[in-house]
Order: C-alpha cells, then structure tokens, then sequence
C-alpha cells in the first residue's frame, strides 16, 4: 500500500534521473565535433583510421542521432562504454570494474567515519550549546567544510605518513601481500569473508587517511544540521510531556529528542554521500589510490575521453542511486512519511 | 518600497557589526576583493603590482622556503609563489562571483515567474529542478568542461549551466510567501496590472533571502572551481590558478610542502571567509 | 477533605529583555484530596505559570521562584532539588497540555508511551529510582517467544505492558483499544489523542493531575466528552484535578471550586454554585456579565472597559484598579489580601472587617 507506494515513486524518479544521466553523456559524447569515434577511442582515433571505420559501423557512429542514441543504450546495457586509448584500449568498463571497489571502499569508511564524527560533535555541541565545546566544535567543523578535499588529504599525508611515518605514504595496500579471492568484488570485503587478516590489516592502514581526509570535510554539515535539530527538539512540547512523565534527562535526551532529530540526519546522508564520492576523485589523487578517481585524473590529462566519459557516467550513477536508498530510507525513520 | 528595503539592509548590517565572526568573515572577504579587483584593473593596464612577475623565472633560488624577500618561497622554477597567489586571485573570485550572480539573478526571474504564473510552467520547473538537484554538481561541470575544452571563462559557463535551480526552486518558495502578502494585493487592486511591476514588489521581497543563500553559496563555488582547476581543466601553465598550483607542486611535497600548502590554504582562507559572513548574516536575520 | 495542595505566597518571575516581568504575584491556592478546582482567567494572567511552577517544569533560566511555598502532601517542592522534584512528577503530580499532537512524541506509537509511563511507576514503586534510558527496549522485550522476531515497527508491543496501556485505553474509553495501542499520534483525532494524553496521565495514577486548557484546541462536542471523562474518571483513579482554562464555562462544567486570577493574583476563590449566584470580586462580577445569557431578549454583551496592565511594570496595590468601577483609595496603596470564611474568598477592598461587609453578609 502507501510504503510500497512511496517507494515505487522514488524508484521511477531514481529511473527518470538516470535515463538524464545517461542522456547527458550521449550529448557529451557527441559533442566533440564531427568525428564521433573519439567518444569510442579517444582522440588517438585519428591513428588508426581502419578500426575508426570498423568501430564506426559496429556501433553506427555514422547514423542518425536517435538511432546512435538507441545503440548507446543498447551497449550501455551490455556493458560497454568505450574503449581506453590511456590503458591500452582496454575496455572502459573493464578499468572501472577493477578501480571501483576501492573507491568504494574510501567511500564506505569516509562515510562510517562521518557519522560517528559527526553524530557525536553534533550531540555534544548540542549539551553544550553556547559554552566552550560547542564553539571549538565549530571552529573544527568550519576548518573542515571550508577546506578543499585535496588540501585536508596533503595536510594528513604531511603528518602522518612523512613527519610521524606511522602510514603509508600510498597505493591501496601492501603489494607484497597476497590479494584475496575475488567474492564479491571489492576487495577489503572479499579478504575479510575470506579471513586474509594480513591484505585487510594492510589495506585498513591504506584506506584510513584518504578516508580521514574526506570525513574531516563531510562531518561538518552533519554535526551542523543535528546541533540544530536537537536544540530545537529539545524544546518542542513532547519533550515537555516527557518530563512530566517523571523521566529522567538521560531518557527524555537520548530516547526521545535524538529519535527525532535523527530524521534530519537521514536527509543529510544524502547530500553527505554525494560530497564524498565527488571527493574521492580528490584524495585518491593525492594518496595514489588506485580507484575510479585515480583513473578519471590519469584519463583526464590523456584526454581519453571514453574513460572520461565512461567513468563520469557510473559516478553519477552511484550518487543517483544511493541518494535514491537515502530517499526510501527516510521513509523507514519517520512514520508520518510512511503511513501519512 | 525602496525605503523598506534599505532599511532591512541597514538593519542587518547594523546587527552585523555586533557579531564577531561576521566582522572577521567581513574583513577576509573584502581583502580578497580587493586584491582581485586591483590584480585585474593592473592587468587592464598592463601593470605588475607583485613584487615579482608571476611567470618569470628564476627571480629567485629554486625551491626556496618562504623567507622575506619570497613571503611564500619560490617554485621548481625559480618562480615567485607569493605574486603567482595574488594574480590567481581574480580566476576564483570572478568565477564564484559571476555564478552565483547568474544564478541567482536568473533563478529569481525564473522562479517568481513560476510561482505567480502557476500552472503548467510551475510544474516543469518543480520536476526539471528535482532532477538537477539529483545530478551531482562537479560531475556534471566535469563531463560539461570536457566537452567545452579547458579554460576559465569555460569552467565559469559550465557551473553556470547547472547552478541556477536551487535559487529558482528558493525564488518560487520566497516568491509564493510573499504574493500572499498583502501589499501585493494592494498593488494589485491599485491598478499595477502589468507583471512588471508586481516583478517589482516580489523580487524585493525575495531578494534577501536569495543574498543570503547566495553568500554562503559563494565559497561551495569555489570549492567546486578549485577542484575543476586542480584536475586541469581550467588554466593552461604557464598561467597560475590556486587550484592548479595545488596539483602541480603536489608531487613536491616532501621536498617543498609550502608549495602546494599555501595555495590549498589561501583557498581554504577564503571559504571561510565568505562562510563567516554568509553565517553572520543569516544570524542577523533570524534575529530580527 | 483532606488538604492534597497547598500554595502560599507564590510569586514567580522572568527575566526578558523588556524587563522583568512579573507572572505570579503571592498565589494562594488549594487543592483537597478528590476535588477537582477549576483557575480561570484571561490570557497573560498567569494560569499556565502556576501549573509549570506546580509540576516544576518552568524554564528556570528566564524563570525564577522568587518567594513563597507550594506544599504538597506536607513537602514544600519549591526547595526540592532537581532530582528530588523528578521523583514527584508523573506518579505524584501528573500535567497534561493544550496541543495533543504536539506533546505526544511523533515517532513512537502510543501504546509505547503509555507503556512507558507505567514502566515509569513500576520502577519507583520498586524504588529503582530514575528510569533506565532503555525503556523503550525494555518494553519490547517483555515480550512473549513468538512475534518477537519481527521488525521493531512490525512488532506490537507485547505483554504485561501492552495489556496495561490497553487497559489504560479501556478507561478512557478509546473505541477498540487493542488497534489505537498500535498506532501513532498523527493517526488519532484530537479528542482520542488528548484521551491518550489523560490515559497516559493517570495511568501513574498520579494524586494530583494539572490540566493546562486540555480542551481548547478541541470542538464543543469533544470538549463536553473530555469534560465529563475527566470528572468520571477522577473518582476511579482517586485524582484531584486542577482544571485550567480560559472559559468559565468549561470550569463550571465540571469543578467544585474555582479560583478567579488575575493579572498574577488568584483574585477570589470559591465553590461552584457560590461564585456564580454571589460573585464579590468585581472581575469576577465583569467576567459573568460577559457571559451571553442566552435568554430570549436581545441584551447588550457587557466588556470589561479597560486593559490588563503591563506585568513589566511592578505595580503597587489592587491591579484591577484601571478597570474597577468601585475603585476606591486604598485600592492603589496596598494589594488586598485573599481572605474570606466558609471556602469564599476575596482579595479586595470592598469586604472585610474594615469595611463592615462581611463576605458571607448577603
């Protein structure tokens, strides 16, 4: 009934905005003048003029706009988004589904690391609201948010890996290691069900600055947002009910208020998640993570553009859809969406 | 009307003096400003206002660590940091400026349109806005930078492209509150039929929340502009950008960190400038 | 009748930045065990920051006890501490409020709110003191083997527990409490969510229950149920109530005694039937000469003249003197006290001995 149908609303709009993100790219990638096999093989195209023609009439570069616009789709569904002049012109979604998982996994532990950053800052500045740690919290969060991903990564890198040493200074894990079996795909994951403590110890030490890095920036909107629910909760009628209830402030704050300041915290994990994964573009060029960012930067300046383009589709396509569990999942938090 | 309206600007700052924050976000702001501003009348007239010419070469010893004749050391090329800094000015603060300035003037216009026409139109710009706020904004300028080709006035199209809906989707919320007023009603009963004119008293009416939506906007801008800059997509070396600077000395690290610190900082600097002011004002408002 | 409530020489103020504003000026006032005493006045006059100062919920930042006593079942509240004070609320003195929806808490359904104020008495009646903040918790796993595996929406609250707030439902009448345990405030009516609220007041089985305008944001029809409930349902549960409102005739309804206040002085007190036939205060003679009569002939609705005066300004004396239409002298010199025999009694001039007007002299 109404949950499902909440749910199935979103979905449809989640379908809408990728059918735009996909759209977008198409346009993009035709706009590079006449000669639209560069979408497909960069601009080294120009070499090569017989396997320009062979591509040209494989995926019907040469026809009609719309019935390009087919094909694309078509290809998109079977995978295949181009080829990549800046690794050997290997297919692009080949380099993606090797790089991705690691940048899922900063994304991951960027994320746990804000929330709990974030979540206990915003609570804590709340108790404490106008008095010393509240102000030093926000001095802390206003330094993070105002900073640009790359600045807070180099900043972390100087300290710790070249001034105390104590990480490492690059790269996603120990490349003496043994690298877990492939299970699910992302690797940390993968050495953990497998039970390969020493690749997912060394990989921990890897992912922990880069995913520092981005927390420190993505915190702040979170510990912003709760301070100022929680203040406000705090002072609505039911809280006061609370009370006459006989309850004590342990209960009546952590039970009753935070419940409901939570909900706020749930529409922030969106834009949260969003500010993180554009992010890790940033830091794994400074920490030479090899993820999806690291092979957006090298394409970049190789102007490939299919690695470019392809790798510019599946990040959108991940914000779209984690904002799109972000969405259902505010429908879980506050029954009125759920039930109203 | 106009009296009204001043009055509120002259409120705020008044309130404004009182908060500290304000007054150091204030200060910041108007500092970067005006190095911009000098920066490029200088180039107007072919000026160096530097202490040294920012592209020249071995002013001074390579790689040297900031002392008083180089405030902010020199680069691998003998190059003076500080003046490359100050003629990097202009890129952020034009572009922040210019693109919140369009977005904001263009998704005024387009979202009191919406709210006092209604209908059809209002709907299209409700479900269009949904949709760009669900793309993530530096992947979009990205893809849209590749397509256009480097540079600053490109970077400064291609935010602007996709920076106008949340002002719309504010305007036509502002502008929705605020036709229920009555003056509007007055206006409209005293025979100011035109839409002009009603434009008047709606965009009056909104143009405060708008500015102050729009000053914290600035400093995401160039958070956004400075990480296109640092993938490469906007200035072509020799040219310094704060964002570009940061990339390129980044593999100097080690040897040099003031070179790509600086520049990552100056950034950080600004933001924070714009959002202590952005901050105060908003305090300043709710005050009220 | 045993004497449940007694408040001397109250007076509470705020600080504001206009000023200190005086909100109770030296109430007196009380409460017997199973009477239900109705304060009436307009708003501003205080009524609201009595029932807070009686729960000690007030915002003790701006606001502040400056004087006087609230003794309740022979301990004087006003010097409690914090903690001490907490022990009383709910189980002792128990409040419900104006906005139904607003004071439930929107995210867990009612039955768990209930539930929680039971688990609130349990917990003292074993002397465990303060509630652990893992009532919630608590609630769902008293629950039996089957349907506990459920999400914790899914999950009904199960139980002792869950039997209890049905019950608590039963008895205010809560047409099929065994679905309404289940739901959540935003699903409810207005007249079931502020049964809810007294359900889950009295389910403490409180001494004294403070009702601050429970039936204002309510219509006629609901507001008379409400009413009637209360007034039932205060001899079951052995409650006294003290009835805040701004409509005298909802206070006639159902009180045995009102208290007349005003401007931040309980300004007369008497039963029901006396106030009405024989009301002394002339604020009191003001207020019923409002009242539309309803009879047959057109008669002229008389206001009182005047405004209530700014509590920013400490005033010296009688505050209705503005307004009075038998001011005398002595009326802006001293404040009258509140005196009288037989449980009538007036603050002013007009009786007492001095004058030679007794105010049980007809």
């Amino acid at each position: 009934m109404n949950p499902y149908r909440y749910i199935l609303r979103r979905v449809l709009f989640g379908f809408v905005v990728l059918t735009c993100v996909v759209t977008i790219t198409f346009v993009l990638s035709r706009s590079f003048g006449g000669n639209t096999v560069i979408a497909w093989l960069g601009k080294t195209a120009s070499m090569h003029p017989e396997l320009a023609k062979l591509y040209a009439e494989e995926y019907h570069l040469n026809d009609p706009i719309p019935v390009q616009y087919y094909y694309y789709i078509v290809n998109l569904f079977h995978g295949n988004l181009g080829f990549s002049p800046s690794r050997g012109f290997e297919p692009v979604a080949l380099v993606i589904s090797q790089t991705l998982p690691f940048t899922l996994q900063i994304a991951f532990f960027a994320f746990l690391i804000s929330l709990i950053l974030g979540v206990s800052l915003g609570v804590l500045s709340a108790q404490h609201q106008h008095k010393a740690p509240d102000t030093a919290i926000r001095v802390f969060y206003l330094a993070g948010y105002s900073s640009p991903p790359f600045f807070i990564a180099l900043l972390l890198l100087i300290v710790f890996a070249f001034k105390l040493t104590i990480l490492p200074t690059g790269g996603a894990f120990d490349v003496v290691l043994n690298p877990p079996t492939i299970i699910t795909g992302i690797p940390m994951l993968d050495a953990a069900i497998e039970g390969n403590v020493p690749y997912f110890l060394s990989s921990l030490k890897h992912v922990i600055l880069p995913s520092m890095a981005l927390a420190l920036v993505t915190f702040g909107v979170l510990t912003r947002v709760l301070r100022s629910s929680l203040l406000d909760v705090m002072h609505s009628n039911y809280i006061r009910t609370a009370r006459a209830k006989g309850a004590d402030e342990n209960t009546v704050f952590y039970k009753h208020a935070l419940r409901n300041a939570m909900i706020s915290v749930v529409t922030i994990s969106s834009l949260m998640v969003t500010f993180i994964i554009t992010g890790t573009i940033f830091v794994e060029n400074v920490f030479a993570y090899p993820g999806m960012g690291q092979y957006l930067v090298t394409a970049l300046s190789a102007q490939d553009y299919p690695g470019v383009l392809g790798a510019t589709m599946v990040y959108a396509v991940i914000i779209v859809i984690t904002n799109l569990i972000a969405d259902i999942l505010y429908g879980v938090v506050d029954p009125q969406v759920r039930l109203g | 009307m106009k009296s009204v309206f001043t009055k509120k600007v002259l409120g705020i700052l008044q309130l404004l003096r009182r908060n500290k924050e304000a007054i150091i976000g204030s200060i910041i702001v108007f500092v970067f400003l005006l190095i911009a501003a000098a920066v490029a009348v200088s180039k107007l007239f072919g000026v160096q206002i530097t202490p040294y010419n920012p592209l020249q070469q071995n002013v001074g010893p390579i790689a040297a660590a900031p002392s008083l004749a180089h405030l902010m050391g020199t680069d691998l090329q003998g190059r003076d940091l500080f003046s490359r800094v100050i003629v990097a000015t202009p890129n952020d603060m034009a572009v922040s400026l210019v693109v919140v300035g369009f977005a904001l003037a263009g998704g005024a216009i387009i979202g009191s349109v919406a709210a006092l026409r209604g209908g059809l139109f209002d709907e299209a710009l409700m479900r269009f806005t949904d949709v760009i706020f669900a793309l993530p904004a530096l992947v979009i300028a990205m893809a849209i930078a590749i397509s256009l080709g480097p540079g600053v006035t490109n970077m400064m199209i291609a935010l602007m492209i996709i920076w106008w809906p949340p002002y719309a989707r504010l305007a036509r919320g502002e502008a929705l509150r605020v036709t229920h007023q009555n003056y509007i009603e007055a206006a409209r009963l005293s025979g100011a039929g035109t839409v002009k004119i009603l434009f008047k008293h709606v965009l009056r009416g909104i143009l405060v929340t708008l500015l102050v939506y729009a000053t914290l906007d600035i400093g995401t801008v160039i958070l956004v502009y400075s990480g296109l800059s640092y993938l490469g997509l906007s200035v072509r070396p020799p040219q310094p950008d704060w964002g570009e600077m940061v990339s390129t000395y980044q593999d100097y690290l080690i040897t040099a960190p003031w070179l790509p610190v600086i520049p990552g900082f100056v950034i950080s600097l600004v933001v924070v400038g714009f959002s202590l002011l952005g901050d105060g004002i908003r305090d300043a408002l709710e005050v009220r | 009748m045993t004497r449940l409530l007694s408040v001397q020489d109250l007076s509470v103020c705020y600080e504001s930045r206009g000023g200190t504003v005086t909100a109770l000026d030296g109430v007196n006032l009380e409460v017997s065990e199973n009477e239900l005493v109705g304060v009436v006045g307009e708003s501003g006059c205080g009524k609201s920051t009595l029932a807070l100062a009686l729960i000690g919920l007030l915002p003790t930042p701006p606001a502040l006890v400056s004087q006087g006593v609230i003794e309740f079942k022979g301990t004087d509240l006003v010097h409690l501490g914090p903690k001490a004070m907490r022990d009383f609320r709910g189980t002792q003195i128990a409040m419900i409020f104006q906005e139904p929806l607003s004071s439930l808490n929107p995210v867990y359904k009612v039955g768990d709110q209930i539930a929680e104020a039971i688990q609130i008495k349990r917990q003292r009646e074993n002397g465990h003191g303060p509630v652990n903040s893992d009532i919630m918790q608590k609630v769902h796993k008293s629950v039996p083997p089957d349907g506990s595996k459920l999400p914790r929406s899914k999950r009904k609250i199960s139980g002792e527990l869950r039997e209890k707030a049905i019950a608590s439902l039963k008895l205010v009448r809560i047409p099929d409490p065994d679905q309404v345990v289940d739901r959540y405030p935003f699903e409810l009516s207005g007249g079931m969510r502020q049964r809810v609220m007294i359900a889950m007041a009295l389910s403490q089985e409180p001494a004294l229950l403070i009702a601050d305008e429970p039936t204002t944001a309510l219509d006629v029809t609901t507001q008379a149920q409400v009413l009637k409930l209360m007034k039932e349902l205060m001899d079951k549960v052995n409650t006294s109530v003290l009835l805040i409102t701004h409509d005298l005739a909802v206070a006639c309804q159902v009180a045995d005694r009102i208290a007349v206040m005003y401007a931040g002085d309980v300004v007369e007190t008497a039963n029901v039937f006396d106030l009405f036939s024989k009301p002394l205060h002339p604020y009191t003679q003001g207020l019923l000469s409002c009242l539309p009569t309803g009879s047959k002939n057109k008669v002229d609705l008389k206001p009182i003249l005047g405004n209530v005066p700014d509590l920013r300004t400490r005033m010296i004396g009688c505050k209705y003197v503005s307004r009075c239409p038998y001011v005398m002298k002595t009326c802006s010199e001293k404040k009258p006290r509140l005196e009288g025999l037989e449980k009538h009694e007036v603050a002013c001039y007009l009786y007492g001995e001095k004058n030679g007007n007794h105010p049980t002299n007809s």
